[in-house]
């Protein structure tokens, strides 16, 4: 059993902090995968949360349960104190609106220029704006993102870095009060990557949102996260500050802060592989 | 290791149970659709629905101006071989006529729209499904049914019948071309058997199956795009599975519906 670092224990209810989104204990089984094996954080107000791991460890599936695109097998994801699982499909769209999610690819509609597919929500969801109000929202945004030079190219025309700031953009134009990151600087240059990560702070301190960001750029997490968790085997093992992290002890933490090649993560990894060929269930 | 006993009657489960989940899908996908029907007269959704008229009209007319002649050309050839032999070749008009309205027409249209709308419905769909766009859409609380389906399915409403109506007056035109070089039929005599032949219902039973058909391809088309997964293999499979899909339907619901029109005289 991997070491774990529990989560601060709450407050006194009387000043309990305002938690925009809580997991509680949530179990996710795709297939005969074990994803998810009792999964618990949450997110305060204004706070910056960087979830890290190794790929296909369920970092984006617990994303997508935090915007109600998938359910928890067992276990609660509760945004806004409200639990997904028990919403109806309206109420659910009504707390859709509230939250801003960049899709690891951007997942910008490609037969749409950049100016529509960021207009998009607004004309679904605010119809009692004129266009001239609508442009002019878009305006703000991209200049936000720096990217009103793109506004009347096709995704298909710009590159992975710009398309994930438009990405953003689309994001933010509803003025969420959470944004979820699907890995915003996977594939992208270190400056490109430096830039997403300026965006992500600049966000934070001009909307005031709470944020989750995925990836396993260390480098990235050090730079925007309030706590980073670390999720491994289905779980979150370490929960804390970037400095927390850095000078964590449990040696899982310590591999794979430090990049390593040979330790436990590996051992682990090994191991399970050696019991899938001889038959055994994934876990 | 799969029980050589069971693995059949597994395999009949397997595909029952997910033929079953793909009719469930396809039809709340239908009936959430037509919920946002209202919805479309307005400047956005306007425009789409003309894009998408474009797409599966326009776009579809000169393969179904070539398909549809030589549909009329075949039907006069094989039925001028027997009509010859008794003398009877100033019928022909009316056999090509009313071949093309009733049958020939609806069904011609329909296996093209399937195979080049239908599936190009699916792979889009599909595309966007497998690089999250569709989830993207659901994230930002909008109805792909609304956005994506409705216009689609309501292009195909107003486009199939047209087609069908152009697709069959060609094959006449291209039957009674081949009547008059083949079998020496007067386009004059053609004409007129063929006009006494026609009635009103087989206009509008061919009409009525061309609607028909024009919903089954759309929303075969979408809800197998909305149901792809697993990257470029999966749209592949989504597409065939469209296509085949469609013509099953096509072919079954057309025998079925001249079957109500004709022998029960609905």
């Amino acid at each position: 059993m991997v070491s774990t670092e529990t989560n601060p224990s709450p407050p006194p209810a009387d000043n309990a902090p305002k938690f925009d989104i809580e997991l509680e204990d949530v179990y996710k089984t795709l297939g005969q995968l074990k994803v998810l094996q009792g999964v618990s954080f949450q997110v305060r107000h204004g706070e910056t949360f960087v979830m890290m791991g190794l790929s296909g460890t369920g970092k984006s599936v617990t994303l997508r349960h935090i915007v109600g695109l998938m359910q928890p097998d067992q276990g609660c994801v509760k945004v806004f104190g409200e639990d997904l699982s028990q919403l109806d499909e309206k109420t659910l769209k009504q707390i859709r609106l509230k939250i801003g999610y960049l899709f690891q690819s951007g997942a910008l509609i490609n037969w749409m220029t950049i100016r529509e597919n960021i207009a998009l929500p607004l004309y679904e969801h605010r119809p009692q704006l004129k266009e001239k109000e609508v442009q002019e929202r878009v305006m703000e945004k991209l200049r936000l993102v720096n990217m009103t030079q793109a506004a009347e190219k096709y995704p298909s025309e710009i590159s992975g870095g710009m398309k994930k700031r438009a990405a953003l953009a689309r994001s933010i134009i509803l003025d969420p009060e959470i944004i979820l990151y699907d890995e915003p600087t996977s594939g992208l240059d270190p400056i490109m990557g430096a830039t997403i990560d300026d965006l992500v702070n600049d966000t934070r301190d001009a909307l005031g949102v709470s944020q989750i960001v995925v990836t396993h750029d260390i480098g990235s997490a050090y730079r925007i996260a309030d706590r980073i968790g670390l999720l491994f085997e289905g779980e979150i093992i370490a929960l804390g500050t970037p400095d927390d992290i850095r000078n964590h002890s449990d040696p899982i933490v310590k591999q794979f802060v430090n990049g390593e090649s040979e330790g436990p993560i590996t051992e682990i990894l090994e191991e399970k592989k050696r019991a899938a060929q001889n038959g055994a269930p994934k876990a | 290791m799969a029980n050589p006993l069971t693995a059949p009657i597994a395999s009949m489960g397997n595909f029952l149970s997910s033929t079953a989940d793909q009719t469930g899908f396809a039809l709340s996908l239908l009936g959430r659709t037509l919920l946002y029907a209202p919805t479309i007269f307005s400047r956005r959704p306007l425009r789409a629905l003309f894009r998408q008229m474009w797409v599966c009209g326009i776009a579809s007319i000169p393969v179904t101006c070539i398909v549809s002649v030589f549909t009329g050309a075949i039907l006069a050839l094989n039925g001028g071989i027997s009509l010859s032999k008794i003398g009877q070749e100033a019928l022909m008009g009316g056999i090509v006529a009313v071949g093309m309205a009733r049958e020939m027409g609806p069904f011609m249209t329909a296996l093209i729209l399937a195979a080049s709308v239908g599936s190009a419905m699916a792979a889009e769909l599909g595309t966007m499904k497998v690089s999250e766009e569709i989830d993207a859409l659901e994230v930002m609380a909008i109805e792909p049914a609304k956005l994506l389906v409705l216009p689609r399915l309501l292009a195909m409403c107003i486009m199939g019948p047209v087609l069908t109506i152009y697709a069959s007056l060609l094959g006449t035109v291209g039957g009674a071309i081949t009547s008059y070089y083949q079998y020496g039929v007067s386009y004059q005599l053609f004409k007129s058997n063929a006009l006494q032949e026609l009635a009103f219902k087989d206009v509008y039973s061919g009409c009525l199956k061309a609607f028909i058909f024009a919903i089954v391809i759309a929303i075969v088309g979408c809800s197998q795009g909305l149901k792809a997964n697993g990257g470029a293999i999966g749209v592949g499979k989504a597409t065939r599975s469209a296509v085949v899909t469609s013509y099953l339907l096509i072919i079954i619901l057309g025998y079925y519906i001249t079957f109500l029109l004709y022998r029960l005289q609905w």
